[in-house]
This record gives C-alpha cells, sequence and structure tokens, in this order.
C-alpha cells in the first residue's frame, strides 16, 4: 500500500508541531513575563488541573516545575480540585498555593468550577487557554492565552497539548528566574532550547512516517495498544492511549512501569496487544523500564518503544523510535508522542475510522458535549 | 591615538572578577605613555568599580553591603524578577565605567587599588570594553 494514500489530522498536526511551538512561544512569553513577582514569590505549592489532554500536559510538565522553581506540585484531577480539595489548601499564607487551570476553550465544566472555587478561597489562579475572553478566563485572575490560529486542525489534540505543555515550561521558566532558583545563564540556555528541540525532531519525520505506516499496517488487527512510562513520560503514556480511543476508538490501557509488571503483564493473549515503552535514559526509573521490556519480549508482545538512547539498548524485535534527547531532560515529553501519533494516525485511516466517531450519530448526542455544560451551576462548598 | 578593546567574561553570581590585568595589556598594547583609560560595561545590571582591596574580605564585605543596601524585594516597580530589579539599581547608584590616569605607560594607582567587574544578576555572558586615549 502506499503511505501516500493516506491521512489524517493527527498526522497532520504531528508534522507542523515547530511551527505552532514557535507561534505558542512568541505569544505566551510577554504574557509570562508579565506575571507579577508577589504572586510568584507567594506560592508555596502549585497546582495544575485540567481534563483529557489539559490535565496530561500537567502530568508532563510537573518535572519542569519541580525541577526548575523546586516549589511543590501537585497534578490534581479537576473533579478533586473542584470537588474534594479541602479549601484550606487553597487559601492564602500559610498555604498559598499557584493554582494553574488549562482548557483549550476555556469552558471545560469541571476546570471553570475549579476556577471559581479556588479564587473565591483566596488562590493565585492563572488560566492557560485558546479563549481570553472564556469563562475560565474570567474566573482566573490572570490568563495566559497561547494565541493558535483559528484556522488551525486541532482535534484529535496534539498541537494543543504541546501549546499547553509550553505555556507551562515558560510559566515555570518565569517562577524560577524571580525566584533565583536557575540562574540567568541557566534561564537563556533553557528558553534556547525550548525553541528548538521540537524542530531537532522533526528532521526525523519521514523516517518516522515511513515506519509509523508499517507498524501501523501490522498493528491495526491487534486487539488493544497499552502503553508505559514513568514521571513526566506517563503523560506521554495517557496521551498515547487516548489517541487510541480518539483516533480509531481501539481498546486501550495505560500505566507506569512499576504498576504495568504488577497488573497489566498478566493481561490475556499478549501477542495480539500493542505495547508503547517510553524509555528515556535520562528517566531515574530506566533500569525498571529495562526490566519492562525484557518481560514483554518474553510475553512475545508486538512493541514500541520511544526513547532518547541506542536502538542497540533493546531487544532486536522491537520498533526503537530514538527521538533527540534534549539538553534538560523535561523537555522530552513535548517530542516524545509524535511517532505514536504519526502510528495511530495510519491505523485510523488505514481502518477508514473518522476521529472521534464522527459518522456515528450515537456519539454526537449530548454525552459528548456534556463535558462542556455539565455542573455550571454549581454551589461552591 | 586612541585604542579600544573588548572583552567577554563569564561571571559569577553577585560577584567581583578583577579585571586590572587585562586593562594593563590594553594600556601596554596601545603604546600610549600618557592618557587616560576608561572601563566601561555595556550593560545596565553590572558594573565596574575601583576597589582598593587587601583581601578577599574586602570584596566580600562590598557585596554583602551592597546587598543590605539595595536588597532583591518583591515590590520593585520593575518585575522582571527581584534580583533583576535591585541589580538595575546597583548598577545606576555605583556606575558601570571607571576612568584611571595613565602616566609613563601604566595605570596611576595605589598598589593595592584593582578594577573589578561587578555582576549584580549572573551568572551572565558579559562584555566589557577597555578604551586609552593618549599619546
Amino acid at each position: 500500500m502506499n503511505r501516500n494514500e493516506f491521512e489524517n489530522s493527527l498526522l497532520r498536526q504531528a508534522r507542523r508541531l515547530q511551527e505552532y511551538v514557535d507561534i505558542v512561544y512568541k505569544n505566551v512569553l510577554p504574557q509570562a513575563d508579565r506575571l507579577p513577582v508577589k504572586e510568584i514569590w507567594d506560592a508555596q505549592k502549585i497546582f495544575i488541573s485540567g481534563c483529557g489532554d489539559s490535565w496530561m500536559a500537567g502530568i508532563a510538565a510537573k518535572p519542569a516545575f519541580e525541577s526548575i522553581t523546586g516549589i511543590e506540585t501537585n497534578v490534581i484531577r479537576a473533579i478533586e480540585l473542584s470537588r474534594i480539595l479541602s479549601k484550606k489548601n487553597l487559601g492564602y499564607s500559610p498555604n498559598t498555593p499557584l493554582v494553574i487551570l488549562i482548557s483549550y476553550s476555556g469552558t471545560a465544566a469541571r476546570v471553570v468550577e475549579c476556577a471559581k472555587r479556588c479564587s473565591k478561597y483566596g488562590a493565585n489562579t492563572i488560566a492557560i487557554t485558546n479563549n481570553p475572553e472564556s469563562p475560565l478566563a474570567e474566573n482566573c485572575r490572570y490568563c495566559i492565552d497561547v494565541g493558535l490560529p483559528a484556522d488551525g486542525e486541532y482535534q484529535p489534540g496534539a498541537t494543543t497539548y504541546n501549546a499547553s505543555m509550553l505555556a507551562l515550561f515558560l510559566i515555570a521558566l518565569r517562577i524560577g528566574r524571580v525566584r533565583n532558583t536557575i540562574t540567568p545563564l541557566e534561564y537563556d540556555d533553557m528558553h534556547a532550547e525550548l525553541l528548538s528541540f521540537v524542530g531537532e525532531c522533526q528532521k526525523k519525520n519521514d523516517e518516522f512516517e515511513e515506519r509509523a505506516f508499517a507498524i501501523a499496517e501490522k498493528w491495526k488487527d491487534l486487539k488493544a495498544e497499552d502503553f508505559i512510562g514513568d514521571y513526566g513520560d506517563y503523560a506521554t503514556a495517557f496521551f498515547g492511549s487516548a489517541k487510541v480511543i480518539e483516533c480509531f476508538g481501539g481498546y486501550t490501557t495505560y500505566d507506569d512501569s512499576e504498576d504495568w509488571c504488577h497488573i497489566n503483564y498478566f493481561l490475556v493473549e499478549p501477542e495480539k496487544i500493542g505495547r508503547v515503552v517510553i524509555a528515556n535514559k535520562s528517566t531515574p526509573s530506566f533500569g525498571r523500564l529495562l526490566e519492562t521490556i525484557e518481560a514483554i519480549r518474553k510475553i512475545e508482545s508486538p512493541c514500541i518503544i520511544v526513547t532518547d538512547t541506542d536502538k542497540n539498548e533493546f531487544p532486536e524485535s522491537m520498533e526503537v523510535f530514538t527521538i533527540p534527547s534534549p539538553k534538560y531532560f523535561w523537555m522530552a515529553p513535548l517530542t516524545e508522542h509524535i511517532p505514536f501519533d504519526m502510528v495511530a494516525g495510519y491505523i485510523a485511516a488505514l481502518k477508514g475510522i473518522p476521529s472521534f466517531r464522527a459518522d456515528d450519530e450515537r456519539y454526537s448526542s449530548e454525552i459528548s458535549t456534556q463535558r462542556l455544560k455539565s455542573g455550571t451551576e454549581i454551589v461552591i462548598i | 591615538m586612541v585604542l579600544i578593546k573588548e572583552f567577554e567574561i563569564t561571571t559569577g553570581r553577585d560577584s567581583l572578577q578583577c579585571i586590572t590585568s587585562a586593562v594593563k595589556e590594553t594600556i601596554k598594547e596601545s603604546g600610549i605613555i600618557n592618557g587616560i583609560v576608561t572601563v566601561e560595561v555595556p550593560h545596565t545590571t553590572a558594573g565596574v568599580l575601583k576597589i582598593t582591596s587587601c583581601g578577599k574580605e574586602v570584596t566580600d564585605d562590598i557585596v554583602r553591603e551592597m546587598r543590605r543596601l539595595i536588597p532583591a524585594r518583591i515590590n520593585y516597580y520593575h518585575q522582571d524578577s527581584p534580583e533583576n530589579a535591585a541589580a538595575h539599581i546597583k548598577s545606576s547608584l555605583f556606575g558601570t565605567s571607571v576612568s584611571l590616569i595613565v602616566k609613563d605607560g601604566k595605570l596611576l594607582r595605589e598598589e593595592k587599588q584593582n578594577i573589578y567587574l561587578a555582576e549584580y544578576d549572573g551568572p551572565r555572558n558579559r562584555t566589557y570594553c577597555v578604551c586609552v586615549t593618549g599619546e
């Protein structure tokens, strides 16, 4: 089959991520640099929340926040932050958290609810959105408008995921600069690296696409895809799993390497489950990931490895995508998802299944839009 | 006769780095016997100081007193960062250049007087210029 006959939105987004890095960086940097010193100085704790890809962007950026700012950072589920987390965690001193809430549309009901609740109890709130007029922006003290062009292709989200992540990185760098936890030299160097890193990976687009298409032809008939990643790479695992569902409605699961060895390892018919492992050498759990990969080899699952190290580190039978190694380990999630974006895009195209089951009216019911509308009439407790 | 030379240096955090030898070398290279040498940093968060140094204790005291007089506070109008805001003030108050007399091809100075590049918001890559004029 000729891969040029197959196209998909996720494929097109995966090819052009660097273009959007440039756009978002240019838009967000001056806004991040305007975040007031006092609010940054006050922060004893950081909460990040959002739904779906936005939440994953928070998970992906957690290592950056902890590494750059040294501040305890909690990536918390929107339902937990809006309804469950004790209000004593949200007030002024001694807690004084900085709460960063992410929603591309700025209308995700639960995230808006988080903004209302956190603002009410005194937390400093920052919205990351593409809509500065949205309810989320209006209910947060500060708004970072990522400024993606209106005519872009953003579903299933890969561009928006990277945009949220990049905005978070720029906020982390702003905090690091203000609190002097990174030097001006490091600050400048990290910015330069942020601007060029995705582009380095995009130089491999042709090679990655060729291999992704070949894998998609083999994987399209598998029963499920199972993703494994640790710490910030857990976001990449979650993200890949989400794309399986969004692109072609496949069965999928994800976990970190430790729990995978406890649970998913025992799934039946392993030879019919595609495994995707994010295994960067800079990950503190790299040794455990190698053990996990060896377990996958023994149960004979087809396996893709996304890594920043040489393919010779891994079994020959596995498909290894080597992405450029970032100078700062926390930038890796910006590119790790690209290989599987391409695989998922081609599987969807090969199967002829539209994103989000657009051809099946059962999926266009109010259930799918409820995520944006549900529960906006809330009583804040 | 004029000779202008630029030097690059990587500074430390709140550091005073002696640059006297570079100034002396420039004077020697210029061949100027009598005149003026000016040392300047084209930056707004660094400076140039002439210090009579009896040892590291003196430069440490200067750095510490500068921090005490102009601390990194969060309520400056300039919101880049507390360190940066304080650095602008230090740079303005303590100056970004010094001029010294060149006599008989040498700096006219006390034996223990030296020229220092003062970093108020480092580490950074900095440039400083040495300009010798005279005959």
